[in-house]
């Protein structure tokens, strides 16, 4: 038997990897992967609650989840091709205009 | 290519002595699944039986869904809509090669 705690582990754990990407790596296509990756726990979280408590409210804001997801991933992609347009790299490092 | 990027760096590949790892981790993954999927095969369907009577409505759970989108939150989803067309307009001007005569 597959209880909720068993989705909200699974949850936890990509929530995690998410984090950990997006601060230590310095691709910016890794970093909006792991955006991808915390967007996805939510979902997990919200199915599993949904299923836990009868409520369909759940599963339809994944579906609204989702929607921003390929919203923001379109964004990112954008963002991405101007700034290697901009400075021929995708390094995190080398994007440092805003410094102070 | 896509974006003409002659000069990329070459990222150092840090997978390189985690091939192991990996190997045991999909390793551990796909018996993780194979088990899962023998126990939906095998286990009882109560579960299937839970989602079909969401909100005990007697309905598949993609009708339901469908019902409780366009029914109760017909406005989120129009207002998401137009999210998406924002985006995709952005992403489209972001993306577009500038011309050398305009700015």
């Amino acid at each position: 038997m597959i209880t909720a705690t068993h989705y909200l582990m699974l949850s936890l754990v990509l929530f995690i990897l998410g984090v950990v990407g997006m601060v230590v790596r310095r691709n910016f296509i890794t970093v909006l992967m792991c955006v991808e990756l915390i967007l996805n726990a939510a979902n997990i979280n919200f199915i599993a609650f949904s299923r836990q408590l009868g409520d369909l409210t759940g599963q339809v804001f994944a579906v609204f989840v989702i929607t921003i997801a390929a919203a923001e991933a379109a964004i990112g992609l954008g963002i991405i091709v101007a700034l290697v347009r901009l400075k021929q790299t995708v390094n995190l490092d080398q994007v440092n205009v805003m410094e102070g | 290519m896509l974006v003409k990027v002659r000069t990329l760096p070459n990222e150092p590949q840090y997978l390189g002595r985690l091939v192991p790892a990996a190997v045991g981790l999909g390793g551990l993954l796909a018996v993780l699944v194979g088990v899962g999927l023998w126990a939906a095969a095998h286990g009882s369907p109560a579960d299937a039986a839970a989602l079909h009577q969401v909100q005990g409505l007697p309905l598949g759970n993609t009708e339901a869904v469908g019902w409780n989108l366009y029914r109760d939150y017909l406005l989120p989803f129009e207002v998401v809509s137009i999210v998406l067309l924002v985006a995709m307009i952005g992403a489209i001007v972001m993306g577009r090669k500038e011309k050398e005569g305009s700015a």
